[in-house]
């Protein structure tokens, strides 16, 4: 079942005079559980294509559908709900709110839901992620006293404390060492493999892209590849 | 949650938020000192001129621009003219119908020579009354010397400051039992009179600045400004009091004479039955005697305690205009200018310093959330990506911005009613004449009264209310892009 499809997808910045072409006429299908790396070099459009189906940015041209949804048709109110409803995040740079602690980055998406309140169920569940992640010990915790890895678990658990459809990661080892990132990779895919969840994540290392059941390799705008492995 | 991340993040940005705090806190303590000053020198100055000179409310001559005192800025050379009040009897009967009266007293106001023949000459505002009514009103004045004018009397209560100032300017040293010579000379001609001293006294206000009016009988100042005497004065005149300068006065008038003698002033004119009809004043009006018992000028009105003076001065001249009752009801305002003048002006200055202080707070906030803004352009991003609707970013800026604003605003209304205590227990003293007048006493003690702190509330609210609009409307416009685009 395909949970998000990109057909004729492009997106032009213009800066001044010039228009940069990031995406020039993608056409793409993820399926639903799918573990998929978006490969490519810098500037390939990475970026500006998970940003799209991370419903935080606007096609130029062509349709991007996300769970049956139309994104071009929603308004600002309606994207926030489809994006707090269907995804989650995971940023480069961790994007913690600081004044936060771990335990309460995790809970935070889901007092911006229409039903805001913790019940016991959502607190078990958040007791899970906590665990799952490996920061049992680091819950009272503020970003500014946790490791880069153990800020991205964090992330990752606040990425999933909504259990959205589909999870975006843009980058997410590109901020930690090897070790780490790699460690931190192991983790989405078992989540992956344990809760169906579908992944998309974006990376520039060769290395990274291996983990990824599914690749779909870009340049210069354009996928160069697309390609299941079983 | 949004307290919470709007609690830490005043919190996070300590130096920030002092910053701020300390400004607000600061602009509301001033603001709600200076307001108490205000207010209780309001009620000061009020009490001194309703309590010694003015009453809750003055009734005028309609058109009369002048108070107890005269006239006003406009009337810079001569005695000011003070219109009689023609309708005095229909505008008493409203008067009396007031709610809330306590009491009423009418008074005339006039200038006169003080003449000490070759040793000079002062000029002087009188103030011409009934002692038994007028005192039952006004208990404004400290008898140094002597004792207060008897019912019917004719004599002077002096003004202690003139007292001084006649010492002084021409050494001439009057004290009780002594006879001054009034003189005036105005549309009714040159009169004269003869009264004894039988009062050295001072008012209870300090704020007798510029004038420095003394008492004597009604009779006596209705004659020396040539208006109206009324039958009862002219029954009451004692011969004693009464005493006639010119030549061969006993012949003239006889003894039972109501008013004092004149000449016309240097002219050497025949004297016509006219013209010693005009000169003779007093007498001649008196074989027509006006209603209500003699020309006054004014009705001083006493209200009772905690009766609004706004409300009852409408009234009243609604009533007046309906009935064409030629009268004016006041406040003590008009009697007060230039004290009155001055200490709007500084209510004014006030206002706008303090309208200033809040643009300048609000405009300080401002600023300072905009920064914030563009430091948490990623944190708001991240929010928003997260899926918080604009009206969260939204409600979390006016909760910082209202926290701070309310926390620090009412710490400073606490600091500025310790300040308020502190000088109510100290007292701040008037070192000048013009300090005096605006304090309306020797000494200010400030209260903390409900007008100011409701004022300093609602700057609070303002600046609360009004920083975060522009600030919030840039965190709107952050795209959660942002979250991804700056680090
Ligand atoms: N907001 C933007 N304004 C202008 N150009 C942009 C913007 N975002 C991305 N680009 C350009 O689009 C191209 C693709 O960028 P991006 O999607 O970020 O690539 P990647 O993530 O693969 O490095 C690049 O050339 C980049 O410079
Ligand atoms: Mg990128």
């Amino acid at each position: 079942m395909s949970i998000i499809n990109l057909s004729q997808v492009k997106k032009h910045y213009s800066l001044g005079k010039t228009t940069v072409e990031a995406v020039r006429g993608v056409d793409l299908t993820i399926e639903k559980g799918d573990f998929i790396s978006i490969a490519g070099p810098s500037g390939s459009g990475k970026s500006t294509i998970l940003n799209m189906i991370g419903l935080i940015d606007t096609p130029t041209e062509g349709e991007v559908t996300i769970a049956g949804e139309n994104i071009g048709k929603l308004d600002d109110t309606g994207l926030t709900r489809l994006r707090h409803e269907a995804i989650g995040f995971i940023f480069q740079s961790f994007n913690l709110i600081p004044v936060l602690n771990t335990r309460e980055n995790i809970e935070f998406p889901l007092l911006l839901g229409k039903n805001g309140k913790i019940t016991a169920e959502k607190r078990d569940w958040i007791d899970f992620l906590i665990e799952e992640v490996g920061l049992g010990d680091r819950v009272k915790n503020k970003p500014n006293e946790l490791s880069g890895g153990q800020r991205q678990r964090v992330a990752i658990a606040r990425a999933l404390v909504t259990k959205p459809m589909i999870v975006l990661a843009d980058e997410p080892t590109a901020n930690l060492d090897s070790n780490t990132g790699e460690a931190i990779l192991e983790l989405m895919k078992k989540i992956n493999k344990d809760s169906g969840t579908t992944f998309i994540f974006s990376t520039h290392d060769h290395k990274v892209v291996q983990i990824a059941d599914h690749v779909v390799r870009l340049l210069d705008g354009l996928i160069v590849e697309d390609s299941r492995r079983n | 949650m949004i307290w919470r991340i709007a609690m830490r993040n005043l919190i996070q940005h300590r130096t920030k938020t002092i910053i701020i705090g300390s400004l607000v806190a600061l602009g509301i303590m001033l603001t709600l000192i200076g307001n108490c000053l205000i207010t209780t020198m309001g009620s000061g100055i009020t009490k001194s001129f309703t309590d010694n000179f003015t009453g809750e409310i003055l009734v005028t001559a309609s058109g009369a621009k002048a108070g107890v005192f005269g006239a006003q800025s406009d009337e810079m050379f001569g005695p000011p003219v003070i219109s009689v009040l023609k309708d005095y009897d229909a505008a008493l009967a409203k008067v009396k119908a007031l709610p809330g009266l306590k009491s009423w007293t009418p008074q005339l106001s006039g200038y006169a020579v003080f003449n000490f023949e070759e040793k000079g000459s002062d000029f002087s505002l009188l103030f011409g009354i009934d002692p038994a009514d007028y005192f039952k009103s006004m208990d404004n004045v400290n008898i140094i010397s002597g004792r207060r004018l008897a019912p019917g009397e004719e004599g002077m209560m002096l003004n202690r400051k003139m007292q001084d100032s006649l010492k002084k300017s021409m050494s001439v040293n009057l004290k009780v039992g002594d006879t001054i010579q009034l003189n005036s000379f105005g549309d009714a001609g040159f009169k004269i009179r003869e009264v004894p001293i039988v009062a050295i006294f001072e008012f209870k206000a300090a704020n007798q600045r510029i004038f420095t009016p003394s008492f004597v009988d009604s009779t006596t100042l209705r004659v020396l400004l040539g208006k109206n005497v009324g039958p009862t004065e002219k029954v009451q005149v004692s011969k004693e009091a009464t005493a006639l300068i010119d030549a061969n006065p006993d012949s003239l008038f006889g003894d039972d004479t109501t008013a004092a003698a004149q000449t016309v002033s240097g002219s050497g004119k025949v004297l016509t039955e006219q013209g010693l009809k005009t000169m003779l004043g007093g007498k001649v009006a008196a074989s027509v005697p006006p209603p209500g018992g003699g020309a006054w000028n004014f009705i001083l009105v006493r209200l009772n305690p905690g009766v609004k003076a706004e409300p009852l001065i409408k009234e009243l001249n609604r009533e007046f205009e309906k009935d064409g009752i030629k009268a004016n009801a006041q406040g003590w305002q008009i009697s007060g200018s230039p004290d009155s003048y001055t200490f709007a002006a500084l209510g004014l200055i006030f206002n706008i310093a303090m309208i200033l202080l809040a643009v300048v707070s609000i405009i300080i906030i401002m600023n300072t959330l905009v920064i914030s803004v563009m430091e948490r352009t990623s944190e708001i991003g991240t929010m928003r990506a997260l899926g918080a609707q604009k009206m969260l970013v939204r409600k979390m800026f006016i909760a910082e911005t209202l926290s701070v604003t309310v926390l620090f605003g009412l710490v400073g209304i606490v600091l500025g009613a310790i300040v308020v205590a502190i000088l109510n227990v100290v007292g701040l003293p008037a070192d000048s004449d013009f300090l005096a007048v605006i304090f309306g006493g020797k000494i200010l003690k400030p209260v903390v009264s409900l007008k100011p702190l409701l004022t300093s509330m609602g700057l609070i609210l303002l600046i609360g209310s009004v920083s975060w609009i522009y600030p919030v409307a840039l965190a709107l416009k952050v795209s959660p892009l942002k979250a991804i685009t700056t680090d």
